[in-house]
């Protein structure tokens, strides 16, 4: 794969977007902020929203479930003459465990979907990447058509171009 | 059954015990029923195990169960409790052949089926560790032997009276009822030809006594009916909580204080410092003894000579036409502190006042010997001084702790001999100490006030060794080896002559027919003049008894001990109670140090202001600061005997110093000035014009209109209702939940912690001024709310309700939160902030095994008896009978203040009781339902004296 | 408008990196460590070894060695409990709510308030466990499948109160740590010592700072900060609620879920100007949290001191609007009793104080706003007191009025949790950056921060 260090955010965008629009490879950036905005040709959105949505209705639902089958069906008692469904008191706890179900779906699934936990990377090989967080900008493509990406980088001008094995 | 009739004893027995056995020895054996027999022996063989094992396994349980009591317990047996020689009878619940609960025996005059709290606190006494384990001698154990050997001395017959010659022998008791230790002392005086014996109470009735025998011209005992009474006026009268009778009396008096339930009957109360009969009567107005004593001149004057009252406090003309005006319907009493010619007194006006044979009577005194001998402590003493006594039997008293000069003086007697339930100051000074038989370990008999006489039987083998006080009398006579039931049935062999007469009044806890006669003596026509007290200038001491520990002997009772005081609430001490004026003018808080003299003798105690005390006295509790009660009762609380008969000038002067004085009620004492609407109150007058007038009916439909009720299920819902109109604040119930539910006694600095125990609580509120305010008694319990503020918070579930309606608590699931506790607004759950129960000094045995012992870091509290609601169900369910429960403190309230039952139960007394008008709830905008709710109080003032 | 500027003139995403990685692992630097930290670490650790000392008797002895007794049966462990769960507050108010508002003064700060965040709410934490009879069956609360079949009551406020504070230190720590991991792989690649690299590697979990991991990040961030926000007034509300949702007298109100989310904003704010006033200067960061911050958080400081202001005026006010003559006496007990010291003590240190920061020249007084933040961090400990203990100790039932006067092992409790508390921060302080650097970066480039 071919790994290329940037000056500016602004070449390895342009040099990103034209690599996915000429079908160059698989093109993956990487630097030590937050992109200020989606990138061309790359969906902008994340689905971890949605599934945070999903654990947090698991977690509610789930715990209100939970909260009514434990005072009416699994062990119902006569607790200060209240009612066995005494459901305004279940809401508290039915937001915390929405709340914690979300959160944590959302952890999980980041970790899932984000590619985290791996620690090494045969990309971590190129020296440029070490700059990655610390601010420069990288550009890491595994080319389908090795000549296209070396095209356009040229044509942008990288600080740096490595290559690394797979 | 009659087939029993003929059966060997054993046999009989057994048929007894197991109704089925009968039919199964009729037939003939075969294999099977030999091994069902078999089986059968076995398992008596591990009932036998459990037998109490008594002296002769001669006791006879109670088989004829009183009405409206159900047992339900393994097995009840009858006796009597014996204070100052007068006898309360008890039933004591054994479980497994232990005594672990006293009840009264509703058969026994003195009793009616109630208690005292001395009586409740017996089991403690009967387990007390630091009883005496063995004699002594100059303080020093002893073998029993040395001890025979030593009596020999006083052995009548050859080789004994001669030795020591009868004219040096005392004997020192105090009021004996017994028959049969008044036949052991007339025995042995019969042998020792010059002995003597003295008579002589710490906190006597002499007085009493004597002024009723001026009177009538001869002993007597004039027992009042207060069922009978309209109009009473009591003179620092102790007839409601310790008067022989008192339980009676309670039972009868309150009888009359409902007006829902009858006519009520009017109480005055003319006292020094407030006592629970003063706090129960309708006016009570404050006097200085002197003041009492001149009241009683003025009254006497009146009624009996019908002059119109002149001088005198202004309400005594009210009270006086009100006396009048109730002509055979009226009595006065008076209490004990007061001398001879005052009783004789009120003994005339009584009859002038025309209630004899209705609202008092006189009978025949049931004390052994009643004006016999005349010759004092203080003869004795002076005899002792001068070396004339040479031998001494000292017989359960204690005269070393309570009269400081017999403790300088009995060092002269050559041969002393203290017979003792442990190795007390007494026990300790004298040359020997006899340990003395617990009760409950030996056979006795004793009477009840009005001369009905009860055998006691052992409830259990001696734990620690003992003997009775007969069998040593006896000794001395010549008598060899007479155990106690010998002696107890040789007295009674008249009239119990059969074995089944002698079985049943065991029984039964009564002899029949033993009730006193009623005299038939006039009043004497001549009053000896009163005596009127000089009115001191400054300052009066007062010496009173201890309502809790009486006259020190149950200083190492530690549920005695941690019972609050009725009205101070004050526990483990006894600090000078002043009366507010006095507090105010030198500056005294409650617990600041004085230094109180009279003459030239001195004590150093805290002060507790008590509100409704007369100006001018100061009154002291004796009994505390014992020097050898027991690890439990040494040295708390100051002794203040030494200060009894010491003269000259009272003083009290500040020390500075401040002293913690540990009390359950922590605020300082509130007087409010507006009624209280948790303890509701209010006039007869008022009553009768609008009954619902305490705002009940207004709770009523609050409570009905509520968001939701939740039926909890079963058929039977339990509830209680208790009277505020009868509760006395005696305190009996206390001790009673304190011996039936296991509650840990926590010690004086847990108390300062704020950390007692007690499920059942006595509240006490005031209302009005300090310097006479009204007083009012609530007991407050577990209110088992049917929308318990308690089951919702509890994070575990540890406390819920059960289809009764019972609030209950899991102590097994308990965690702890102590958020029920926080948020109870009654206030009448406790927290087990250390292993209270595990430190406390008593064997594991002594405990209800029916009751859990709840560890640290529980919460615990009022269960309404569960564990005798389980056993009435399991009884009901056997016996196919409704359920009848009786809550401990019910079972010990003398004056049924206390009604428990299923309020879903049309004919049950507690429901009928909370359909009162005067029935009401406490804090009824919380909301909580409670199943416990209270009867107002009514009170039936003068409306003469109604400013 | 002259307010100062939120970053000082001339930083760049460079400069800040360095920085702050500098503050961090100390390339070069001797010591390695600076003596202050271990000076203010040894001092932790005492209080620390105080408070173990305290936790060991206390189970081994019991909850008698503590002051409570049978009317006041909570006393410090539950107000301890409140305040420092009110404390952690401000870092989540800072780092959540005022992310969703798009403040960009909030950079700077969040990182430190969120880990003061995570510090008090272990403080706090501990606190429900110690408190019970027999804490060893603290579990007893979580629903899990047992022999007898038996469940928590959840009808309880505790078990809310259990709820909530599970959520809110899950929450608490992932949302931290989460926003911790791009700085994480920042300390990653710039570390020089193998182990440095090792530690923050591991806990980098592989974020490398790819478009795809930015994504996610960003999106997962945004609605972590969306539900961080009502969860702290959730959790504040149901601490309130184990008071309000009682029957006791002076803990029955409506108002107290507000009254304590008010509360909670004000310790949270008091507790983050207490501690990053003087760090900023040990750590050198006043080119990050400026004069502009100390503004910022003075003004939020007075607002929540006025928010709080109105909820002891409308608690007077509904008390003697209300009918109930025993909340009336309680409150006249309140105010002018056994305890009106605590109660006047609060009033002077929570309302009277901070309205010196109404001028400017106090705001930007540092030693000034350092103090007010210590009074009303006391001021706020009061208020617990009064609430807690005035109102048990003074009920409807005059026979079960009683007072509380903590122990020496309530106390050393106490001073162990500050010690807990301390002790972990130190630790975060010297082992992650201080200040958001990924965030700072993007601020200063312009974009969404």
């Amino acid at each position: 794969m071919i790994v290329a260090a940037f000056a500016t955010e602004m070449g390895m965008r342009e040099a990103a977007a034209e690599m996915r629009r000429g079908d160059c490879g698989f093109v993956e950036t990487y630097m030590a902020m937050e992109p200020w905005e989606a990138e061309d040709g790359v969906e902008g959105g994340s689905v971890l929203p949605t599934v945070m949505l999903g654990g947090g209705i698991v977690g509610g639902v789930g715990g209100f479930l939970m909260q009514a089958y434990a005072t009416t069906v699994s062990y119902p008692q006569n607790v200060g003459g209240r009612p066995d469904l005494s459901w305004p008191s279940y809401v508290p706890a039915t937001f915390e465990l929405a709340v914690l179900g979300a959160v944590v779906a959302g952890m999980a699934g980041f970790l899932l979907l984000a590619g985290m936990l791996r620690l090494y990377e045969p990309v971590d090989e190129a020296d440029c990447m070490r700059g990655a967080m610390l601010g420069s900008y990288v550009l890491v493509v595994r080319p389908a058509d090795s000549a296209c990406a070396r095209r356009v980088l040229a044509r942008h001008a990288p600080i740096r171009i490595e290559e690394v094995a797979e | 059954m009659p087939s029993l009739e003929g059966l060997p004893g054993d046999e009989r027995d057994w048929i007894g015990r197991f109704p089925q056995l009968e039919q199964a020895l009729a037939h003939p054996l075969d294999r099977r029923r030999t091994l069902k027999l078999l089986a059968l022996a076995l398992a008596g063989g591990g009932l036998a195990g459990c037998d109490p094992g008594t002296p002769d396994r001669g006791f006879v349980s109670a088989v004829r169960a009183a009405p409206g009591v159900v047992p339900g317990v393994p097995n009840i047996y009858a006796s009597a409790h014996v204070r100052d020689g007068y006898a309360n009878g008890i039933l004591v619940t054994h479980q497994m052949g232990r005594p672990i609960k006293v009840e009264g025996n509703p058969g026994h005059p003195s009793s009616l089926g109630a208690t005292d709290l001395f009586a409740q606190a017996a089991i403690q006494d009967f387990y007390d560790p630091d009883r005496a384990s063995g004699p002594l001698h100059d303080g020093m154990p002893a073998a029993w032997q040395e001890v025979t050997t030593a009596l020999q001395a006083l052995r009548a017959g050859p080789g004994g009276a001669g030795a020591l010659g009868g004219a040096g022998l005392r004997i020192l008791t105090g009021t004996v009822t017994s028959p049969t230790l008044g036949a052991a002392i007339d025995a042995l005086l019969a042998a020792h030809a010059g002995a003597i014996w003295h008579r002589w109470d710490a906190i006597g009735r002499e007085a009493v006594r004597q002024g009723t025998a001026m009177a009538y011209g001869r002993p007597a005992m004039v027992i009042p009916d207060l069922r009978q009474v309209d109009v009473a006026l009591a003179v620092e009268s102790d007839l409601l909580d310790s008067a022989p009778g008192h339980l009676r009396h309670a039972r009868a008096f309150a009888g009359r204080r409902n007006p829902v339930l009858g006519d009520m009957s009017r109480l005055y109360a003319v006292e020094p410092t407030p006592s629970l009969t003063g706090v129960a009567a309708d006016h009570r107005f404050i006097a200085a003894p002197a003041a009492c004593e001149e009241i009683i001149g003025r009254l006497a004057a009146a009624l009996l000579h019908n002059e119109e009252p002149s001088g005198g406090p202004d309400w005594l003309g009210a009270v006086v036409a009100d006396l009048r005006a109730h002509r055979g319907r009226a009595l006065i009493h008076l209490g004990p502190d007061y001398g001879a010619p005052a009783h004789a007194a009120v003994h005339a006006v009584n009859e002038a006042l025309g209630g004899r044979g209705r609202v008092f009577d006189v009978f025949e005194p049931p004390e052994y010997r009643p004006l016999q001998p005349v010759s004092t402590l203080s003869d004795l003493m002076d005899d002792m001084e001068k070396g004339r006594v040479r031998a001494l039997l000292i017989l359960d008293v204690n005269p070393v702790y309570q009269v400081p000069r017999f403790a300088a003086v009995l060092p002269r007697v050559p041969l002393s001999v203290a017979l003792a339930d442990r190795p007390h100051e007494t026990a300790r000074a004298a040359r020997w100490h006899v340990p003395l038989a617990h009760g409950f370990e030996e056979w006795g008999d004793a009477r009840a006030d009005d001369g009905t006489a009860t055998i006691l039987q052992p409830q259990a083998m001696p734990l620690y060794g003992g003997t009775s006080a007969a069998t040593i009398l006896r000794f001395c006579a010549g008598e060899v080896g007479r155990p106690a039931r010998e002696l107890v049935r040789q007295v009674w062999r008249e009239r119990l002559a059969s074995e089944r007469d002698w079985r049943a009044a065991l029984a039964a806890g009564v002899i029949p027919g033993t009730a006193s006669a009623r005299l038939d003596v006039a009043i004497s026509p001549v009053m000896p003049p009163l005596s009127p007290r000089g009115a001191s200038a400054d300052l009066t001491l007062l010496l009173r008894p201890d309502p809790h520990l009486w006259d020190g002997r149950e200083a190492n009772n530690p549920w005695l001990q941690e019972l609050p005081q009725p009205l101070s609430k004050g526990v483990w001490g006894n600090p000078l109670l002043i009366p507010p004026d006095l507090a105010r003018s030198m500056d005294l808080r409650n617990g600041d140090e004085i230094a109180l003299s009279v003459g030239a003798r001195r004590a150093v105690l805290p002060v507790w202001v008590q509100p409704g005390q007369v100006s001018g006295c100061v009154v002291g509790l004796l009994g505390s600061g014992r020097r050898h009660a027991g690890e439990t009762g040494n040295g708390v609380g100051t002794d203040l005997y030494p200060l009894r008969d010491a003269v000259g000038p009272v003083r009290i002067a500040a020390t500075g110093r401040r002293v913690e004085v540990a009390c359950t009620e922590h605020h300082a004492t509130v007087i409010a000035d507006t009624p209280s609407d948790i303890v509701r109150h209010g006039t007869l007058a008022r009553f009768r014009q609008e009954p619902g007038f305490l705002g009940t009916e207004q709770d009523h439909r609050a409570s009905e209109a509520a968001l939701y009720r939740r039926d909890p299920g079963a058929p039977v819902a339990w509830g209680m209702s208790i009277d505020l109109n009868a509760c006395i604040g005696c305190n009996a119930c206390m001790i009673a939940c304190q011996a039936e539910n296991n509650v840990p006694v926590v010690g004086r600095d847990e108390v300062l912690r704020q950390r007692e125990m007690h499920w059942l609580r006595i509240d006490r509120a005031y209302e009005g001024t300090p310097d006479a305010p009204d007083t009012f008694f609530q007991p407050m319990l577990c209110m088992h709310c049917e929308q318990a503020p308690c089951e919702t918070v509890c994070p575990v579930g540890a406390t819920m309700h059960d289809s009764e309606g019972l609030n209950v608590m899991v102590y097994n699931r308990c965690v702890g939160t102590k958020f029920c506790s926080n948020n109870c607004p009654y206030k009448v759950r406790r927290f087990n902030y250390f292993a209270f129960a595990e430190e406390e000094r008593r064997p594991p045995i002594s405990r209800n095994p029916d009751v859990s012992v709840r560890a640290r870091g529980v919460m615990e509290k009022c269960t309404f008896c569960l564990q005798r609601i389980a056993q009435a169900r399991i009884a009901a369910d056997r016996d196919g009978a409704a359920e009848q429960v009786v809550t401990a403190c019910q079972a010990a309230c003398p004056t049924r203040a206390i009604t428990f039952g299923d309020i879903n139960d049309p004919d049950a007394a507690v429901r009928h009781r909370k359909a009162s008008p005067l029935t009401y709830g406490v804090l009824p905008e919380q909301g909580t339902h409670p199943r416990v709710t209270y009867e107002a109080r009514i009170r039936n003032p003068n409306p003469a004296l109604e400013s | 408008m002259s307010a100062p500027a939120v970053i000082a003139a001339g930083e760049t995403a460079q400069s800040v990196t360095e920085r702050i990685c500098a503050v961090t692992l100390r390339e070069g630097a001797r010591p390695w460590t600076p003596l202050w930290w271990w000076v203010a670490f040894a001092v932790s650790l005492g209080l620390l070894g105080m408070g173990v000392i305290s936790v060991a008797w206390l189970f081994y002895a019991g909850l008698g060695i503590w002051g409570i007794d049978w009317p006041v049966a909570w006393g410090l462990d539950i107000l301890n409990y409140v305040w420092w769960i009110a404390i952690a507050s401000g870092g989540t108010f800072i780092s959540a709510l005022f992310f969703l508002l798009g403040v960009e003064w909030r950079t700077a700060l969040n990182r430190l308030a969120e880990s003061l965040t995570l510090c008090a709410a272990l403080c706090a934490a501990i606190f429900p466990i110690l408190h019970l009879g027999r804490p060893w069956f603290f579990y007893w609360l979580f629903p899990y499948p047992n022999t007898m079949g038996l469940w928590a009551q959840f009808r309880s406020p505790l078990v809310w109160d259990f709820f909530a504070i599970l959520t809110y230190v899950l929450a608490s720590i992932l949302f931290w740590y989460f926003g911790l991991l791009p700085d994480l792989a920042t300390l990653r690649d710039r570390a020089g010592r193998p182990g440095q690299r090792v530690f923050y590697g591991v806990l980098a979990l592989g974020f490398r700072g790819s478009g795809r991991q930015w994504r996610h990040y960003r999106a997962v961030y945004a609605v972590m900060a969306a539900l961080m926000a009502p969860l702290v007034v959730s959790v504040h509300s149901i601490v309130g609620m184990d008071f309000a949702g009682s029957a006791a007298t002076g803990w029955h109100s409506t108002q107290f879920p507000p009254f304590f989310v008010f509360g909670a904003a004000l310790s949270g704010f008091a507790v983050v100007l207490v501690v990053v006033l003087p760090l900023r200067a040990l750590l050198g960061l006043q080119a990050y949290v400026t004069a502009r911050h100390i503004d910022v958080l003075g003004r939020l400081f007075l607002t929540s001191s006025l928010c709080v202001a109105y909820a002891y005026l409308m608690d007077a006010f509904s008390t003697f609007y209300g009918s109930d003559p025993a909340e009336r006496t309680m409150f006249v007990l309140r105010v002018f009793g056994l305890y009106a010291p605590v109660y006047w003590g609060t009033i002077v240190l929570n309302i009277l104080l901070p309205q010196l920061l109404w001028w400017r020249a106090a705001r930007m007084t540092a030693p000034l706003v350092w103090l007010i933040g210590l009074g009303v961090l006391v001021g706020m400990w009061l208020e617990r007191f009064q609430i807690i203990v005035t109102s048990l100790a003074r009920t409807q039932m005059l026979s079960a009025w009683g007072q509380y006067t903590p122990t020496i092992w309530e106390w050393s409790l106490l001073f162990g949790t500050i010690g807990l508390f301390l002790t972990t921060f130190l630790l975060i302080v010297r082992l992650m950056p201080v200040v958001a650097m990924a965030e700072m970066r993007a601020m200063l480039r312009g974009g969404v921060g």
